[in-house]
């Protein structure tokens, strides 16, 4: 088992300084020129070129990538062109935000998934199943753009239950952010629910078919005893490789919904790195967001031999 | 074991989840323990717009860094709502020039302090200026001052400025929304905003909240002499989506929004916790022709397509009504008398008919107008293609980014037929010289017309109000008679705001420029 993390430990990093090379180079094809972007479009051409002579453009490409890479391991994450302030507590503060996020759509969609996927399942083509089928394949459907206003007009406009927008300040607790975070988060949820739920349907008919199954039955197990013990244990196996993946896309995919709510995560700062231009903090970004989709590979793989011995990495 | 180890964890978590989440949310504490000033002062105003690019005001590029400047900092010269000079809201307390507008000098205001306390002085004022005009430093501001022989600094409180060429827009030209005043110690305008404006800045969170602070010495007094602002601070949160801006006012998250987009306009107005507020200005979507090359170098074909374009109904089906109808002339109503105030011209499909046959487009002609993808150019030329095919023209759209139309490539000055934003400006001659004459830097139909050169060039001079009418009026009929542009109409300038807000007049000229300072909430 050691060895098995060691090993794969190694292959994140290769995976990262893989990434980053790729990162480095594609922000270089961008249009535009770093100085020209942080002085404006009517700055003159001697501010320009002094400005890229104090930033180090005029450099060789790798000279530049030895020394961004180096200051990125040291964290040292450079200076945000935009608002020329240090990237790394801005990264790492709308990082936590998006973990704050994510847990909360997680709390919400996981058990709900769950449990509608195994009424689908125990009711397989009967009326409850036809309804929790489509209605969450209807949701994975529905850009978050639409539920997320939809959401807004009636629950927050319409209703004044919770705000209709999350731009929550910079320093809030989970507590002080939660009111703030049930919007955003029902709207993530509506998209990752119906994946979870037709996974846990689909795995909980295959398991519900064998012999085992059956036996437990036969031998006069309660109904929810079989389903517990015997069923869910094994029907879950793919649903935890869902949910642990989509932990990547919750810490950097939420780039339509944080924008629909204001919401200051890290895909909201992707979007505006993007839209300026702002290199060195979408470089930082796109680098968190790998490391969060590799480690949370990690995870999926490690439960994933927890609650199936056969595929567990011998000593 | 296993199993019983993770429903203890799933329980625990829920648990710690419901006591946090049901517990008590720890509110801000509004520690209002200092007294009032007036029934007027308090309050901190909420709003959102996208988040700045540049807060060095040397550099700044977009309407949020204009915005956000206007708040910290303070300007020579103040443009009021009506397009003139005001002293009493300006640094500088009263002005004189001499009879060829060449020399300018100005008393400045005393005991006007910058926010870490440091008094302002004309060496300042100097240095603010002569930093934007320096090409090393390289302000977009360069070639706007390079007019500037000279500033001298005869004692702590007057300025001169010295200019090569009369300039009787030379008051304008101060109220340029980078001319912001900056201390002369300042060692990093990128992120120290040392100004000596009615709000300061007390957190910027980057792409996500700026926190200003009311200046507790400012200068500026209100009627009763109470002093100004009368709001403690404001909160701007930066959204990047419209529509979640609306969504927060409408959600009464925020009190106040600028550069609403029509479209969201009917929405607002049906609520009743929210005003509307509106005034003409001179921003304007521009259907330029080239006129150098391509079928509207011919006169016949730019009066043709001018006598086919209805532009009521463009200004209906585009921004819902909500501007005025241009005459094809740069110089709108906004501007006062320097505005020839002649009927909408009337749409006459036979006269454009005969012109275009006349030129040699009797079967008809085929264009192509570059149209950028924001709202409302889209709608326009939608609308201009409709009215083109009654009097025989097939117009094709290109949709292109707005940030391709004026990208590298300068799409937007190449183009034989396109649709150009221009912006509201405080006095009509910028428009004729950056866009119109024949050298100007932004030329974008290609249009040389000697005599046009002539009385921009004599308009731009002339320091008598009246003669300077009678020239404006001039040009304007050369534009509706030759002119190589067709103008819709011009836009207004659009807030919203929440309906306990009060003392906000609506200014012609940008949406960033209404006046903070006396805005209040009622109680």
């Amino acid at each position: 088992m050691t060895s098995y993390l060691i090993r794969r430990i190694g292959f994140i990093l290769i995976t990262l300084v893989l990434a980053s090379i790729i990162i480095f180079s594609v922000t270089q094809f961008l249009p535009g020129d770093v100085a020209g972007i942080i002085l404006g479009q009517f700055a003159t051409e001697t501010a320009i070129a002094n400005l890229r002579e104090e930033l180090g453009l005029n450099q060789p490409l790798h000279i530049q990538y030895l020394s961004w890479a180096g200051g990125f391991i040291q964290g040292d994450w450079g200076n945000s062109l935009t608002s020329r302030m240090p990237i790394r507590p801005i990264v790492m503060e709308r990082l936590g935000n998006s973990a704050m996020l994510a847990g909360m759509a997680l709390l919400i969609y996981v058990p709900l998934g769950i449990i509608l996927g195994v009424i689908a399942a125990l009711k397989r083509d009967k009326l409850p199943d036809q309804l929790i089928s489509g209605v969450s394949m209807a949701f994975v459907g529905l850009p978050e753009f639409v539920s997320g206003l939809l959401l807004i007009t009636f629950l927050a406009i319409g209703l004044e239950w919770f705000p209709a927008n999350s731009s929550i300040s910079p320093d809030s607790t989970f507590r002080e952010a939660f009111p703030y975070l049930v919007l955003p988060a029902i709207t993530v949820s509506l998209t990752g629910l119906g994946y979870i739920a037709r996974m846990t349907r689909s795995g909980t008919i295959d398991v519900l078919r064998t012999d085992y199954v059956r036996a437990a039955d036969l031998k006069g197990l309660p109904a929810w005893q079989v389903l517990i013990k015997h069923v869910l244990r094994n029907s879950l196996l793919p649903t935890v490789t869902v949910v642990a993946m989509g932990i990547g896309w919750l810490l950097g995919g939420l780039i339509v919904t944080e924008a629909v709510y204001g919401y200051p995560g890290l895909g909201r700062l992707i979007v505006f790195s993007i839209q300026r231009q702002d290199l060195p903090m979408i470089q930082a970004c796109s680098m968190i967001v790998v490391a969060v989709y590799s480690i949370s590979n990690l995870i999926a793989d490690i439960l994933y031999g927890l609650l199936n011995p056969r595929i567990r990495v011998g000593e | 074991m296993l199993k019983k180890t993770l429903a203890l964890m799933l329980v625990l978590f829920l648990a710690a989840f419901v006591i946090t989440a049901c517990g008590p949310t720890d509110s801000v504490v509004d520690d209002e323990e200092s007294e009032a000033l007036s029934p007027k002062h308090g309050g901190v105003l909420r709003s959102a717009y996208y988040a700045p690019t540049n807060m060095d005001p040397a550099f700044f590029g977009t309407v949020a860094d204009d915005w956000l400047g206007k708040q910290w900092g303070d300007f020579l010269v103040y443009v009021d709502e009506q397009n003139m000079p005001d002293p009493g809201r300006s640094i500088a307390e009263s002005w004189e020039a001499d009879e060829e507008a060449k020399v300018w000098s100005f008393n400045l205001r005393q005991g006007v302090l910058f926010h870490d306390g440091k008094e302002m002085t004309s060496a300042d004022v100097k240095f603010t200026f002569d930093r934007l005009r320096d090409p090393d430093v390289g302000a977009a501001t360069v070639g706007l001052y390079s007019n500037i022989l000279d500033i001298t600094t005869p004692d702590d409180y007057t300025v001169v400025f010295e200019l090569a060429d009369s300039n009787p827009d030379f008051l304008f030209d101060l109220f340029d929304y980078h001319a912001v005043i900056s201390d002369a110690d300042n060692d990093n305008f990128a992120t120290n905003w040392n100004g000596t404006g009615p709000f300061m800045i007390a957190s910027y969170s980057p792409e996500d909240r700026i926190v200003f602070e009311r200046n507790p010495n400012y200068w500026m007094t209100d009627a009763e002499g109470l002093p100004l602002p009368y709001l403690d601070g404001i909160e701007i949160i930066f959204l990047s989506d419209s529509s979640a801006q609306i969504e927060a006012l409408r959600g009464g998250q925020i009190d106040y929004l600028i550069y609403l987009p029509t479209e969201f306009i009917p929405m607002l107005e049906a609520e009743s916790d929210i005003v509307v507020l509106q005034a003409p200005s001179n921003t304007s979507y521009v259907l330029r022709m080239r006129s150098d090359e391509g079928p509207a170098s011919d006169v016949r074909v730019r009066q043709a397509l001018k006598l086919g374009t209805d532009r009521s109904a463009i200004l209906d089906g585009a921004v819902d009504g909500l501007g005025t109808t241009g005459r094809d002339t740069p110089i709108g109503p906004a501007y006062g008398d320097f505005y020839l105030d002649v009927p909408e011209p009337a749409r006459d499909v036979e006269a454009a008919k005969a012109l275009l046959a006349e030129a040699g487009y009797g079967d008809g002609l085929d264009i192509i107008i570059t149209t950028q993808e924001s709202s409302p150019v889209p709608a326009i030329a939608t609308i201009w293609k409709e009215q083109m095919a009654d009097i025989g023209v097939n117009v094709e759209i290109q949709l292109v980014p707005s940030d391709l139309y004026y990208g590298a490539d300068n799409m937007w000055l190449e183009v034989p037929f396109g649709i150009t934003d221009w912006g509201a400006r405080p006095s009509p001659q910028p428009y004729l010289d950056l866009a119109y004459v024949s050298d100007a830097q932004w030329n974008e139909s290609h249009w040389s017309d000697p005599e046009l050169d002539e009385l921009a060039a004599l308009a731009a001079k002339e320091m008598d109000r009246n003669e300077r009418i009678r020239l404006y009026h001039e040009i304007q009929e050369i534009f509706m008679e030759r002119g190589p542009i067709i103008i819709p109409f011009f836009i207004n300038n659009l807030w919203g705001a929440s309906a306990d807000l009060q003392g906000m007049e609506p200014t012609s000229i940008l949406g960033t420029a209404m006046d903070l300072r006396p805005v209040y909430f009622e109680r």
